[in-house]
């Protein structure tokens, strides 16, 4: 019997009916010939937490507001959001608008259009530390330059990362031991467990006038394990003590950056970072990355030569421009937080009405959750593939976003989903019964 | 720990451990110690030791210390490591009346385990040859999995990160199944536990199995047509992966 059999059958006994992907398979097969693994990195059934890979959907057709289609139908509404970019909702009118306006103006041209000064004024007015705008296209690329800038800055060649944090793929970013890192490339880094600020001083104070930057994300949000925010005074201490020592604050926001705060995330935990990173959601999935940092680094980041060939297209300026207004305007971080309630408090019901336990942890605009019945995480892992066939699109490790294109009825669909995958899991998986 | 002391390990608790198995599933060897009552101590200066006892038609590897009928001494884990590649001989220093049972059947149990270790390749046609070679292939991988996890520096490096639990590692298709439990940063493979496991791989024919410890196929690419099934801890899954990547240095 195969796989495929295997969900037929199972779907006599239960009332949903569940997906199947024939013609991803087949995409899959012809690309697994060109490209590597077929979807490589984080949008990859491996990478992703898309497992098993049988239970997901490998390429999409479309998208449009809190919903994508795949290339055989299905529906599924998206709390992956692209993996954060998706904030507004897929084709928001008004930043695809904006951008359309644009791309009839000039995208990429020899020089730079006036959209790249009014996104900057437009940062710099929004977000609380920031006195000045950069732009590049990844968010890795607005992590390494301020790694680079806290280097530039101090003269300095070590920086302190939070284990489990995620900076991007360079190899700085990386661990020893991954493919392609050799010792070198994270010679000069140095790690502390989340929230442990004793251990952060006895390390910067066992380093002394060599570290240039800490860099963190403004919580611990790392893959596999509930996400843990700040303890109160933590961040307050943790900017006395860079202050203190002439290190670098930089703060990484790329995942959070716009969904807890339209000015940044450090002013949502109540501190100032001297370098903050943003990405994802910043221009509604047009490709546009920015650093913002405080007056006194504008120089060193001049200094700094950094730049891309498509890191002035004026396209995702404009977008960046009409999302930032919207966000705005429609207090985006207040409305993803009620979102979140809904569904995360609804989410945990369901569950308990099926007797199993379910941990929301996080921040409620990109939440982290984890069935604690079970410490190998195969339960999780079951429930979240009936959820995914039945049109409901989360991952097994990664926190989830949300967009606010998402409604009341796309809550109460995803609830009604959650029940009939607990009563799949429940048969697939008996002894949970 | 140099790459010489983990190779040494490597040749040591993974290559030579399988005379365990090969006796357990190979008529021929099983022929050759069949009511032969001997023990053989590898001791290697600065270096790892462990013994290979042969008794009751059985063979079973212990790294305590005891006595031994057979002592080979080995200046170096060089030394130790060009013995295996047939390039140097050992040292006895006890044993002297029993080297037949060194030179003969011992050296025949090695030949045999190389056969099934390093084929020729129109054997690998043969599915019951296949299915033998990559039993072999699967233990290896797992003791060497814990060797470099527990010696090589780097291996030290990615096993911290590596969560407490045991790892199932199995062909669906022969009902082989290896275990690696990790434990405070260390990594011990086994064929049995009471422990049940947090991780699984699961391969789902010993094709899969053979192509991917063979390096013959991509793992992404098993993994993504559930040729090799994960479920569980994941992240145990993936640190081990790290390790893996670094068998092909030493072996």
């Amino acid at each position: 019997m195969t796989k495929f059999d295997e969900r037929i059958r199972l779907k006599e006994a239960i009332m949903m009916q569940t997906y199947s992907y024939p013609t991803s398979k087949q995409l899959l097969e012809r690309a697994l010939k060109v490209i590597p693994s077929g979807v490589y990195g984080h949008l990859g059934p491996v990478e992703g937490s898309m497992l098993p890979p049988s239970a997901f959907p490998f390429y999409a057709s479309r998208a449009n507001g809190a919903y994508f289609w795949d290339v055989d139908g299905n529906r599924f509404i998206d709390y992956m959001c692209a993996y954060g970019p998706n904030i507004l909702g897929y084709n928001d009118e008004e930043v695809e608008r904006a951008a359309n306006e644009q791309a009839g103006l000039g995208n990429c041209v020899t020089l730079p259009s006036i959209k790249m000064i009014e996104f900057a004024e437009l940062l710099v007015d929004t977000v609380h530390s920031a006195d000045w705008a950069f732009f590049a296209k990844n968010g890795g690329d607005a992590t390494s330059f301020a790694l680079t800038i806290a280097r530039a800055e101090t003269g300095r060649k070590k920086a302190i990362f939070v284990k489990r944090d995620y900076h991007g793929v360079s190899p700085w970013a990386k661990l020893i031991g991954n493919a392609g890192v050799v010792e070198e490339d994270v010679s000069h880094n140095l790690y502390v467990d989340w929230n442990d600020y004793q251990a952060l001083e006895n390390l910067v104070e066992q380093h002394p006038g060599e570290i240039a930057c800490l860099m963190a994300c403004p919580y611990s949000h790392g893959n596999y394990v509930d996400n843990e925010l700040p303890a109160a005074d933590y961040w307050s201490k943790v900017r006395a003590l860079c202050t203190k020592h002439g290190i670098v604050l930089a703060i990484d926001d790329v995942r959070c950056g716009f969904r807890l705060d339209l000015a940044g995330s450090d002013h949502y935990y109540g501190f100032k970072a001297d370098l903050i990173c943003f990405c994802k959601a910043l221009a509604n999935g047009h490709n546009v990355s920015a650093i913002c940092g405080i007056q006194e680094l504008k120089g060193t980041a001049a200094s700094v030569f950094y730049t891309g060939s498509y890191w002035f297209s004026s396209v995702p300026f404009a977008a960046g421009i009409a999302t930032i207004q919207k966000l705005k305007r429609i207090d985006a971080p207040k409305l993803l937080r009620e979102i979140g309630q809904k569904l995360t408090g609804g989410l945990v019901d369901v569950a308990k009405s099926h007797g199993f336990h379910l941990n929301i942890s996080g921040e409620l605009p990109l939440w982290y959750m984890r069935i604690t019945d079970d410490d190998t995480q195969v339960l999780h892992q079951a429930w979240i593939a009936a959820c995914v066939q039945r049109g409901v699109f989360f991952t097994n490790h990664h926190n989830h976003f949300l967009n606010t294109a998402l409604t009341d009825e796309d809550i109460a669909f995803t609830l009604d989903v959650a029940d009939d995958a607990f009563k799949a899991v429940k048969q697939l998986l008996p002894q949970y019964a | 720990m140099s790459s010489s002391h983990t190779k040494a390990a490597i040749n040591l608790y993974a290559i030579l451990r399988n005379l365990e198995e090969l006796c357990e599933v190979d008529e021929a060897s099983q022929g050759l110690i069949r009511g032969k009552q001997q023990s053989i101590r590898f001791s290697i200066q600065n270096g790892p030791s462990a013994t290979l006892v042969f008794r009751d038609g059985k063979c079973k590897m212990t790294e305590d210390e005891g006595s031994s009928s057979i002592k080979l001494y080995f200046r170096s884990t060089d030394h130790f490591n060009r013995m295996i590649d047939g390039a140097a001989n050992p040292i006895p220093v006890k044993g002297f009346t029993k080297l037949g049972f060194l030179t003969n059947e011992f050296t025949q149990l090695t030949k045999r385990l190389e056969y099934y270790l390093k084929p020729q390749p129109e054997l690998l046609g043969d599915p019951d040859f296949f299915r033998q070679h990559t039993g072999f292939l699967l233990h290896t991988a797992a003791y060497a999995l814990g060797c470099i996890a527990n010696y090589d520096r780097v291996g030290q490096e990615i096993a911290k990160r590596i969560p407490d639990g045991v790892v199932s590692l199995s062909i669906q298709e022969s009902g082989q199944q290896v275990f690696l439990e990790a434990r405070s940063g260390r990594l011990t493979a086994m064929k049995s536990t009471s422990v049940p496991p947090r991780s699984f791989m699961i391969f789902d024919t010993v094709q899969s199995a053979g192509d991917l410890l063979s390096e013959r196929a991509d793992v992404h690419e098993l993994v993504v047509r559930e040729n090799l099934l994960l479920k569980g801890m994941m992240p145990m899954i993936q640190h081990l992966s790290d390790i893996l990547s670094r068998v092909p240095l030493y072996i």
